[in-house]
């Protein structure tokens, strides 16, 4: 497995998700490829960042937006 | 009774409480998402209104072979599409392959090689930065994000919503990462080694 193909399948999963035989292939080739490595790590910092910034995004969903949801519902049909 | 099992009959006969936990199970995952995909504070409050009055309306098309939380997402997502027309901008993001490409020499090695973790770039900087980065991205690439990374969807879940192939969520999810980590070092994260 080269650089290329290790860091494609790692910038287009989630690791967790792929089949067992592909992560040990990773595993394999990121621990003698400091440069995979570190790859991985900003791909995770990425993803760390993003999730943050996008769960905070939605953090102020007005108090009252549940009550006009279901009046909404509750008028039609 | 186990979350996103609200009884459809129920449902369609407009039973106030299964109405009530519909929208307590789903109200602010829908919201959530909305915002991540880019509509603005108002126009996601909307789109999540139209979301559920769609959703009762169209009842008796859903079969029950997804969970009511991804149909409930799919129609969102049409919604937040409906908003934002932006085919030029996913149009523009394909020249990204081509930088991907060029990180590599011929025989797959690392021609620009990945930089150790920059402990300069503060978590403060990151953040900040994310959050210019995030608004660079094409409406596609975010929902993505937000249907891979933040509700946690598998790449098939994904797919389903989108309406895409569980390959074409990895090449956009690949897309996002890579975009984002062009930008973040243009904004001063060190990614590449001098």
């Amino acid at each position: 497995m080269t650089c290329r193909e290790t860091s494609t399948i790692v910038a287009e999963s989630t690791l967790s998700e792929l089949p067992l035989v592909v992560r040990a292939r990773l595993w394999l080739h990121m621990a003698a490829c400091r440069y995979c490595r570190r790859f991985y790590g900003q791909v995770r910092a990425i993803d760390r960042g993003v999730r943050a910034a996008l769960s905070q995004v939605g953090d102020e969903m007005p108090a009252d937006l549940m009550d006009r949801v279901l009046k909404k519902m509750s008028g039609t049909g | 009774m186990a979350p996103g099992t609200v009884p459809l009959a129920a449902l369609a006969a407009r039973d106030p409480e299964a109405l009530r936990r519909l929208a307590e199970e789903n109200t602010a995952r829908l919201y959530r998402a909305a915002r991540g995909m880019g509509l603005s504070a108002d126009e996601a409050e909307d789109a999540v209104q139209d979301v559920f009055v769609t959703f009762l309306s169209t009842l008796d098309r859903f079969e029950g072979r997804s969970a009511v939380s991804t149909w409930l997402y799919g129609i969102l997502l049409r919604k937040a599409q409906e908003r934002r027309r932006a085919r030029a901008r996913d149009q523009r993001h394909e020249a990204l392959d081509d930088d991907w490409q060029a990180n590599f020499n011929a025989d797959g090695t690392w021609a620009r090689r990945p930089a150790a973790p920059d402990r300069q770039f503060t978590s403060r900087q990151m953040s900040r930065s994310v959050a210019e980065c995030l608004d660079d991205l094409s409406p596609q690439q975010r929902q993505v994000f937000v249907l891979r990374l933040v509700e946690e969807l598998t790449g098939a879940e994904a797919g389903n919503i989108l309406g895409l192939t569980v390959t074409h969520i990895g090449v956009l999810l690949h897309r996002a990462r890579a975009r984002m980590r062009v930008c973040l070092e243009g904004l001063g994260w060190n990614t590449t080694e001098a």
